[in-house]
């Protein structure tokens, strides 16, 4: 088991590159920060991960996720907002090509008064890759004045592409502000045709087009690792070339 | 083909005449004895006594559900399954509780309506509507009769689609229905048939309608149109603890069937209920939805959507209070090309009660141009009440496009004073809040069953504060 403490009222700023099994637990002090940022870019194999996080009164955690790698990974997160006024904001992109399998996992818990939570994951898949991506956001009875706000979107980018999607809410008060957003779609074609009046290939414009949509879940200060990550990301995509006219 | 239910109705004897005479409950629990005896007690053909002997042999296999609500408190070995119509007139009006008999007052309900909810009389008087509605339908061609008999005047029809939509396999409370199911709704509307008014189980007057295991078959045939009403929003009260139905429905091509239906079960009853639809090409479906009473219910209306351009239509509600599991929810599956669903779930919970909405949208390989969009919108009226929104999109074709959004909140304290400025108590303007967020449900029924929702809501938002 891995242990990171972030001490009261310290920031701190953590990059995680993924190993092919990790179990993590991270606790976050009184009024800390951490931001923290990972990436998934191993080859072709398994991948199983399991973070367990437990923010502390007014904690603030700022987390970014970019899972491309693995022929099969599943990952397990779980949020604990024990403190008051905790504050949690996560944000995954999943690129899937040929026939990668993810099953992405999290639980947010609110369990004390004036908690936010927001998660946002976002998938682009290509080839016969495939998401089942379930989120569970709870709130205790205790946590009132609470707020969260689950939101996943797959991108489906090929005939055999699949995604299951499980965003679910428990609320045990009504003094919150809970909801959750979820749709499966495949690429606008009035946005791919006008790019292409612009003068982009079919390849730019779906590039193009694949790219934007995932980097709203990359979306951070920090700019060295969103410029990795993204680059990361445009690689794996030329790999998976255009699948279809 | 109404003659054996107008016989009914007029000669006041609920066990028709076909019925084997001697008047014997059956002793509780259930065994392949029990079974036989009910099939032979109904005179049925053998392939529906082999149907119930299997459906018995699926449910001592299968296990209870082992998500949702908890359902240790059922107690299979005390229950009666099988209550002749004559035996459940018996219970005297003192019986009912005292609880139910004041909504009654309050709903403004008849006195006859009274004793027929509370389980007192079996039959409920004719009405000359009726009569001349019944005349109009069998011109028609149109067969409405209570499932029994159905099963005697039209076998060829019934034994064709019954127990195709939901199999016995299907789980451990279709299964137990498929056993011992007796009464429910059989209809069949012919191909091009346009029925103009809805059709109400309510209006049938038959006391098996009551049964807790009821067994409905709707069939629409090929371009034709109906409505059918069924329940009410008067609580029913009923000694036995489990209420286990089946629906099945089949629209055929380019019908139109809205099925609408509110339970209101006395606080005491696990509502255990599979229902069904199958949707062929272009054809619509529509479920309309209510769920007020009962201690746990679990209910998912659902539609397969199996030829191209079918549609399907689930709008349901949800209130839970003091001591209640509304697990209720819908499922789609979009099996063709071009098919398109919508599913608007809204709930309310109160007085520490639960409502749980339970979905599913699934799109096969191959079926493009699907579109479907799912909300649910959950209200919770104090700290003590829980919402749960569990909704499972299971998308596996490029070209569709399936969404989904919820929202859980509570009653806006502007709201509240803005009405009270205007001169309503508070009790008045919670209840006006919570009539206006079931509005989009409320303006889908038939008149009366609105008028009787938004007093019997009122009456619910009484004594509520804060």
């Amino acid at each position: 088991m891995n242990r990171i403490v972030v001490p009261a009222g310290a920031r701190r700023t953590i990059s995680l590159e993924s190993a092919s099994r990790e179990k993590r637990e991270i606790r976050i002090g009184k009024g800390a920060e951490l931001r923290l940022f990972e990436v998934q870019n191993l080859g072709n194999t398994g991948h199983k991960l399991h973070i367990k996080v437990r923010l502390a009164k007014g904690a603030k955690l700022q987390w970014r996720i970019a899972t491309l790698g693995s022929a099969r990974s599943e990952s397990e997160r779980e949020i604990i907002l024990a403190g008051r006024g905790a504050e949690v904001e996560v944000a995954e992109a999943v690129l899937g090509r040929q026939a990668q399998e993810f099953f992405s996992n999290y639980s947010l818990t609110h369990q004390a008064p004036g908690t936010k939570s927001r998660l946002l994951l976002k998938a682009a898949l290509c080839g016969s890759s495939k998401l089942e991506a379930r989120a569970i956001a709870r709130i205790m009875p205790g946590a009132k004045e609470s707020n969260a706000f689950l939101e996943e979107r797959a991108l489906l980018l090929s005939p055999q592409a699949s995604c299951e999607a499980v965003p679910s809410l428990e609320i045990e008060n009504n003094e919150v502000k809970c909801s959750h957003a979820a749709s499966v779609t495949r690429m606008d074609s009035e946005q791919l045709f006008y790019l292409q009046s612009r003068g982009l290939g079919l390849r730019e414009a779906r590039e193009t087009l694949a790219m934007g949509f995932l980097a709203e879940a990359l979306k951070t200060a920090n700019s060295e690792w969103l410029q990795r990550a993204e680059k990361l990301a445009r690689a794996r995509w030329t790999c998976c070339g255009v699948e279809r006219g | 083909m109404f003659d054996s239910s107008s016989k009914r109705a007029t000669a006041g004897s609920a066990n028709g005449g076909f019925s084997v005479q001697p008047v014997r409950a059956l002793a509780k629990g259930l065994s392949r004895e029990t079974i036989l005896e009910i099939s032979r007690d109904k005179g049925e053909p053998e392939w529906m006594k082999e149907f119930r002997l299997r459906s018995f042999e699926i449910f001592r296999k299968k296990a209870l559900p082992k998500w949702g609500p908890d359902l240790s408190g059922i107690d299979f070995k005390s229950l009666h399954y099988y209550l002749r119509s004559t035996e459940r007139v018996g219970r005297k009006w003192e019986d009912v509780p005292s609880e139910i008999k004041r909504t009654f007052e309050k709903l403004g309900l008849p006195e006859a309506e009274r004793k027929f909810l509370g389980g007192v009389t079996a039959q409920y008087e004719s009405s000359a509507v009726y009569s001349q509605l019944r005349e109009k339908l069998e011109k028609q061609g149109v067969i409405f009769l209570d499932t029994d008999t159905a099963l005697r005047e039209h076998e060829e029809v019934f034994k064709k689609w019954f127990g195709k939509i939901v199999p016995p396999e299907d789980n451990k409370f279709a299964a137990l229905n498929s056993a011992v199911w007796s009464g429910g709704s059989f209809l069949y509307v012919p191909p091009g048939v346009q029925v103009e008014l809805p059709l109400q189980a309510y209006f049938r007057m038959q006391s098996q309608q009551l049964g807790q295991f009821e067994r409905t078959l709707i069939i629409a045939d090929k371009g034709s149109a109906v409505h059918y009403v069924e329940g009410c929003t008067a609580p029913r009260y009923s000694a036995s603890s489990l209420h286990t139905a089946v629906v099945e429905i089949i629209a055929l091509e380019g019908a139109k069937l809205r099925y609408t239906t509110i339970q209101n079960w006395a606080s005491n009853i696990y509502n255990l209920v599979t229902k069904r639809a199958h949707a062929h090409k272009n054809a619509t479906v529509e479920w309309v939805d209510g769920n007020l009473g009962s201690k746990v219910t679990m209910k998912y209306p659902a539609v397969y959507l199996l030829g191209e351009g079918a549609k399907a239509d689930l709008l349901s509600i949800a209130l839970a209070g003091r001591g209640q599991h509304q697990d209720s929810g819908g499922k789609v599956f979009h099996l063709a090309a071009n098919t398109h669903s919508k599913i608007v779930s809204k709930s309310i919970s109160k007085d520490g009660g639960r409502a749980s909405y339970r979905g599913l949208v699934h799109v096969r390989k191959g079926c493009k141009g699907v579109k479907s969009h799912v909300r649910c919108d959950a209200l919770l009226l104090d700290k003590k009440s829980r919402s749960d929104t569990y909704p499972k999109m299971d998308v596996q074709e490029e070209d569709s496009t399936v969404s989904h959004e919820a929202t859980v909140g509570r009653i806006g304290e502007e709201q509240v004073f803005y009405l009270q400025s205007r001169g309503l108590k508070q009790s008045e303007a919670y209840a006006l809040v919570v009539l206006g967020f079931l509005e989009p449900f409320t303006k889908q029924l038939p008149m009366e069953y609105a008028v009787e929702l938004n007093r019997l809501i009122e009456l619910e938002m009484e004594g509520k504060v804060g």
